[in-house]
């Protein structure tokens, strides 16, 4: 069952994760194409370092809902999914359309829409692989966790341009009043 | 003729002039993505493989339901109803030097530090 992590992590412990939260980290610069901007709060981190961190050895996957324009990427919400590929689990996702299907009409229903991926690198680089390039759709934010047994130690972005990943930065939402009374 | 609502998802969005949502007319649900594909140059492509069949990367939702779990591209459209394109989503990480899942990491000889900013 698809999880709306923006009600039912913010409760739980996760927003105790000693996870190391991101910064902001410099965009691969090519000549051409306009570079982006993956906003998450801060209890978006946090919500998904948790998940990472308790998938671990295994994958972790789902989906960001938010709004996009050609420069920024806000996203609203988290969605968690199943990974169908359970033999591999290991070192592969196949993300349950189904749980692709609910996110997209949760989005559709606030007027916001499917803007990105993310999922977990257990024991790897928070870098794109062959196999990620290989099913990736352009026009989504691929954002991908690092996590070892010691817990999720990056975040990193990217978006497939032209046939190439692209490194997008990623910024901190500020944090608003509702959204500070919501994480405390 | 059946009217139909097709959901498109953001990645084909481009093919079909930014829209999010387009009407479309068939009696089943390859004929509405068909006369879909009719009016937005390269969608099809985009759906069907040169069979004109669904390609795997694809999932087409007839209401709730995947159409691979009901009669594929020949199942029946009733009016008003809604069609969802889903993209495939998948990935994970590579493995170094091709050992078996699980095997430790050192950082060094990583695969995917070659992937970004390469050609495909």
């Amino acid at each position: 069952m698809i999880s709306d992590l923006s009600e039912s992590v913010t409760r739980s412990s996760a927003t105790q994760s000693s996870a190391t939260l991101i910064t902001a980290v410099d965009a691969v610069t090519v000549p051409g194409v306009a570079a982006t901007e993956l906003w998450l709060t801060g209890v978006q981190r946090r919500d998904l370092a948790y998940l990472v961190e308790a998938s671990y050895p295994f994958e972790a996957c789902g989906l960001l809902v938010g709004s996009a324009d050609t420069e920024r990427v806000d996203v609203q919400d988290v969605f968690h999914a199943r990974n169908l590929n359970v033999e591999r689990a290991r070192d592969r996702f196949l993300l349950d359309p189904d749980d692709h299907m609910a996110a997209d009409r949760s989005a559709r229903a606030r007027g916001l829409d499917i803007v990105g991926i993310w999922h977990s690198h257990p024991d790897h680089p928070a870098r794109p692989s062959i196999t990620d390039l290989e099913a990736a759709w352009e026009g989504f934010s691929y954002l991908i966790i690092s996590t070892t047994a010691s817990g999720a130690n990056d975040f990193r972005s990217w978006r497939l341009q032209g046939g190439k990943f692209i490194e997008e930065k990623i910024r901190e939402t500020p944090q608003t009043s509702s959204s500070s009374e919501e994480e405390s | 003729m059946s009217q139909a609502t097709v959901r498109i998802p953001t990645p084909l969005r481009p093919l079909t002039g930014g829209s999010d949502e387009v009407a479309a007319v068939g009696h089943t649900v390859g004929e509405v993505l068909s006369e879909l594909g009719g009016r937005h140059n390269g969608f099809l492509d985009r759906i069907l493989d040169g069979q004109g069949k669904l390609r795997s990367f694809v999932n087409v939702y007839l209401g709730d339901s995947n159409v691979r779990s009901l009669n594929g591209l020949d199942s029946a459209v009733a009016d008003g109803a809604v069609i969802h394109i889903v993209p495939a989503v998948a990935g994970g990480r590579d493995i170094p030097g091709g050992g078996i899942a699980g095997d430790d990491i050192s950082g060094d000889g990583i695969p995917g530090d070659d992937i970004a900013g390469e050609t495909r």
